[in-house]
């Protein structure tokens, strides 16, 4: 697998991207949240990427459910290895804590087992939570959001970040918008003007 | 936010403005938008700080930039920016404000949603409440309808129920004797059977409708009775269901509803009438409602005004009333609305033409059968032309009032009842009472003719049943002064007041000095003719007394005449011989002198018998006369005799010997005056003019010179001397006095040497 050799498809979206992009989702309706994350898994799966899924809004049963509707068997592709369904809390906030250091290792390692166990390509879709704003290590949120867009120039698992409007305040998304090249706006991606590239965002 | 770049119009800036107006539509809330966009626009070129105000607040802060959230006329607050670099930030000024609008309909339309979502839950709950309700009530009404059922069984009110597929499963006796019909006929029956054949098709239609709602109420259907007669019935009923919910059998009771539907027709068919009445005639007629608004105005009263019934419901009629009148138009109206009592009032409506013309409106308060008002009813007629004469009709007993007023002469308009309606200034003027002392007939009675009041106040009551101008005479009236004068009275019928009082005009003529003038003309008048009389009674005396002394005179100077002749003839016979011849010329000149004295005498004396001599007047052959005369004048000398040329001339009325001694005086005259002519000739003829007769003695003789004729007449007047032709200058004044006796003229023309001719004219026989 190699970085931007190839476009993927990321299910919701007409358009093809390169692999490793980094992308924001501003929702303010489940409905868009669900049609957004099913079709980024599905059309993972299909596409015979590695594919995670970090929510506390995707159940099992609903995933499953979806993906057998499409012919791709859940229990399959988790059993492989192929799928991972996880909650927002059990991967950003292990022991109670946010600590970028540690999720950019962790997406490093699952970009590099993704590469060495043959996968084409890599692909994450994870909720951020308002909790993270009151958690030790919440503060450095966008720190964070801008190293992996640093990290994946190098590490190109394609990622979407999905914040809930309804859940963070406005000041806050805009901060969000800052840190995320792309963004999916009403079912459409777009390069995002407010984007500030990681090296000036973190030498600020 | 990375430095910008300053220059004008950066993309990346206008795109960041643009993206955040598509994100703002996925931020929830206001507060969330507002921070976004704060957050966001504190990166725009030039601002160093962004915030939201709710309200247009007073800003004193020259860097601070304001940029409204506006649409139409809704202000949702504003954007404040603190402006750091004016010129780095003023070319997004623009695209600023367009993205404040945009934020602006984003959130109105958030505010609109937001509402109806609100008005959305909140239906949803009164639906949920509403089923609720409707679910207790069905269980309450299953429970009631076994109660039901037992209470229609002995109700006095016809009741039926049907099965679902309209059969009838029963009736109670009620409902048997309104229609006339037996159980056993009607049980089983399909319901649609018993109506009129016109609303079988009805029954089929409603029946599934019944059943979805389970409750009809007030459904009518024309029924017929087993008699055939048909009756009107009003249905109201709900769906009996089984335990489980299931339809199971309708109830229905039936109100006959047959004359309300009966008066409701005569009331449409009344509507109608009125409706026809009132387009129809002459007035425009309208009605109102409770709120004084008007609801209908007939097709007359739009014919009128030219507007539509949409312009004139409500108070837009009043938009056509005169400016001058509305005020007034309006308050007569709404008094008379709040106390319900009818009212009439004038006004002016503009016309179809752009005229103004006079409405006399007379509305009325309606009220239903049970006195509940309903409203007002009006009906307007166009009174312009009445108003009109009524005016001109003012007009004229304003003059007539002006005129009796100003007459010159006393006039006074008074009634039947005594009250004096209109006096003159003349009558005050003149009698120095003024109108107020004279307010009734009986006032102008007392001061006027004190005790004679009586009698005049009968003349004036008698005057109330003329029936034409009555000359009423003289009447002596006394003024306030004291002073009595003399007022001639004339009066005429004048018609009767509105009420009903005969009037009389009495005017009166002061007569005072004319009388008095009268009296003197009549009193020299008499004068006068006392002394004519005594005039002419000495004058007859003197011209007797004179005649008698002409007659005595002419009469004892002819004996010494006789005398003095008989004494020359004899000188003559005794002594003519001894005498010279000078001495027998003396006495032939002293004889032919007596004679001629003789002659003189014997003229006058003709001449003043004439006038003593009475008249014998008879018809006259003048004919006859004039040819008699002149042969009688002709016979000495038939051979030097003139030609006579008689015309025949008519019978004339007179004194025989009088016109006689005419035609002798004027033949004598004309033979005298022509014998120097060779050939004289004498014509007599006559004309005939005017009733009057002219008759004429024409010659060819000397003739005369027409400046002396008046001398021609005169006694002992002569035109030639004695030598050239005898006469005593007494016969054509002998002539002129029997003409004038018998009532005719006598005139003379004639030039010298041309001859003359004598005329005189006699009444002809029958104008004498």
């Amino acid at each position: 697998m190699k970085p931007n050799q190839t476009t993927i498809d990321l299910g919701f979206a007409e358009e093809r991207f390169p692999a490793g992009v980094h992308i924001c989702q501003i929702f303010s309706d489940d409905d868009e949240r669900q049609d957004s994350l099913l079709k980024f898994v599905l059309s993972g799966l299909q596409a015979g990427e590695r594919t995670s899924c970090f929510s506390d809004k995707a159940s099992e049963s609903s995933v499953a459910e979806f993906l057998g509707r499409h012919g791709v068997s859940c229990a399959e592709v988790r059993g492989s290895g192929a799928f991972t369904l996880a909650g927002t809390r059990e991967i950003y906030f292990q022991n109670d804590r946010f600590d970028p250091e540690r999720m950019l290792r962790v997406l490093t390692q699952y970009h590099e087992d993704s590469v060495r166990q043959g996968y084409p390509a890599a692909r994450v879709i994870g909720e951020m939570t308002p909790e993270v704003q009151h958690l030790p290590g919440g503060s450095r949120l966008l720190e964070y959001e801008s190293q992996v867009s640093l990290l994946l120039r190098e590490h190109p698992v394609t990622a979407v970040c999905q914040y809930d409007a309804r859940a963070f305040d406005g000041a806050t998304i805009m901060d969000v918008l800052k840190v995320h090249p792309m963004m999916v706006i009403r079912g459409s991606v777009v390069h995002n003007p407010f984007f500030i590239p990681p090296e000036i965002f973190l030498a600020h | 936010m990375p430095e910008q770049n300053t220059s004008p119009l950066s993309a990346p800036v206008l795109g960041q403005l643009s993206l955040m107006q598509s994100v703002l539509w996925s931020l929830p809330d206001e507060e969330s938008i507002f921070s976004f966009v704060c957050r966001g626009l504190t990166d725009l070129p030039g601002v160093a700080e962004a915030s939201i105000a709710a309200s247009r607040e007073e800003i004193t802060d020259a860097s601070l930039r304001r940029f409204p959230f506006q649409v139409g006329p809704v202000h949702l607050g504003e954007l404040l920016l603190k402006v750091a670099d004016p010129a780095a930030f003023a070319p997004y000024e623009a695209y600023l404000k367009n993205f404040c609008f945009m934020m602006a309909v984003i959130l109105e339309e958030r505010r609109q949603r937001q509402l109806l979502e609100e008005q959305e839950v909140q239906l949803e709950r009164r639906v949920q409440e509403r089923t609720r309700e409707l679910e207790a009530a069905n269980a309450a009404r299953r429970e009631s309808e076994a109660h039901f059922r037992l209470f229609y069984e002995h109700s006095p009110v016809p009741y039926q129920s049907l099965d679902a597929d309209g059969n009838f499963i029963e009736v109670n006796p009620a409902w048997l004797e309104a229609l006339g019909y037996t159980r056993a006929e009607v049980i089983g029956c399909w319901f649609g059977d018993f109506l009129a054949p016109s609303q079988m098709d009805l029954f089929g239609e409603r029946f599934p409708y019944f059943k979805k709602l389970g409750v009809i109420q007030s459904v009518e259907f024309d029924m017929e009775r087993k008699d055939g007669t048909v009756v009107t019935m009003s249905l109201d009923g709900r769906i009996g269901y089984t335990e489980r919910g299931a339809f199971r059998q309708t109830h229905c009771v039936l109100h006959n509803v047959t004359e309300r539907k009966q008066a409701e027709k005569a009331q449409r068919e009344s509507e109608l009438r009125f409706r026809t009445l009132a387009n129809t005639g002459q007035a425009l007629i309208w009605t109102a409602g409770l709120d004084k608004g008007c609801d209908y105005f007939n097709e007359v009263w739009m014919r009128f005004t030219g507007r539509t019934l949409e312009q004139e419901l409500g108070n837009g009629w009043a938009e056509g009333v005169h400016p001058e009148d509305l005020a007034r138009c309006l308050a007569v109206y709404v008094t008379a609305f709040d106390k319900r009592e009818a009212f009439s009032m004038d006004y002016r409506l503009r016309h179809a033409s752009g005229d103004y013309r006079w409405l006399q409106d007379d509305g009325t308060p309606r009220f239903d059968d049970q006195d509940n008002f309903l409203g007002y009813i009006g009906h307007c007629l166009d009174i312009t032309a009445r108003r009109q004469a009524d005016e001109a009709l003012r007009e004229s007993e304003e003059r007539f009032r002006r005129a009796v007023v100003e007459a010159p002469l006393p006039i006074m308009l008074h009634a039947e009842d005594g009250v004096v309606l209109q006096a003159s200034q003349s009558w005050c003027d003149i009698t120095g009472y003024s109108r107020e002392e004279l307010a009734t007939i009986g006032d102008w009675t007392e001061r006027a003719y004190g005790e004679r009041k009586a009698l005049v106040q009968a003349d004036i009551e008698a005057l109330y049943g003329l029936e034409h101008r009555k000359f009423e005479g003289d009447y002596t009236i006394r003024t306030k002064s004291g002073a009595t004068r003399m007022w001639e009275f004339s009066s005429a019928p004048m018609g009767r007041q509105s009420d009903g009082r005969r009037m009389v005009i009495s005017m009166a003529l002061d007569v005072t000095e004319r009388r008095h003038a009268e009296a003197e003309v009549r009193r020299l008048n008499a004068e006068l003719d006392q002394r004519v009389r005594d005039r002419t009674a000495q004058l007859e005396t003197a011209n007797k007394e004179l005649e008698a002394f002409s007659y005595s005179v002419s009469h004892d100077l002819r004996a010494p005449l006789r005398g003095v002749d008989g004494y020359v003839r004899m000188l003559v016979e005794d002594y003519g011989a001894t005498l010279d011849a000078e001495g027998n010329r003396m006495l032939g000149v002293v004889s032919s002198e007596a004679r001629r004295m003789g002659q003189l005498i014997d003229d006058l004396l003709a001449f003043s018998r004439l006038g003593r001599q009475s008249m014998v007047t008879t018809g006259i052959d003048m004919t006859s006369l004039a040819r008699v005369e002149f042969e009688q004048l002709t016979r000495a000398a038939p051979d030097t005799a003139p030609r006579f040329e008689l015309h025949p001339l008519p019978p004339a009325v007179g004194d025989p010997a009088m016109l006689r001694q005419v035609f002798a005086n004027l033949l004598a005259n004309a033979i005298k005056f022509s014998r120097t002519r060779t050939n004289p000739i004498i014509e007599v003829g006559s004309s005939s003019t005017n009733g009057e007769v002219t008759f004429s003695v024409k010659d060819n003789g000397v003739g005369f010179d027409e400046q002396y004729r008046d001398k021609l007449f005169g006694v002992f007047q002569r035109l030639h001397s004695e030598a050239e032709f005898e006469g005593t200058g007494v016969g054509l004044a002998l002539v002129q006095r029997i003409i004038h006796r018998h009532g005719g003229k006598v005139w003379a023309k004639g030039k010298p040497n041309e001859g003359a001719t004598f005329f005189f004219t006699l009444p002809t026989p029958n104008h004498t």
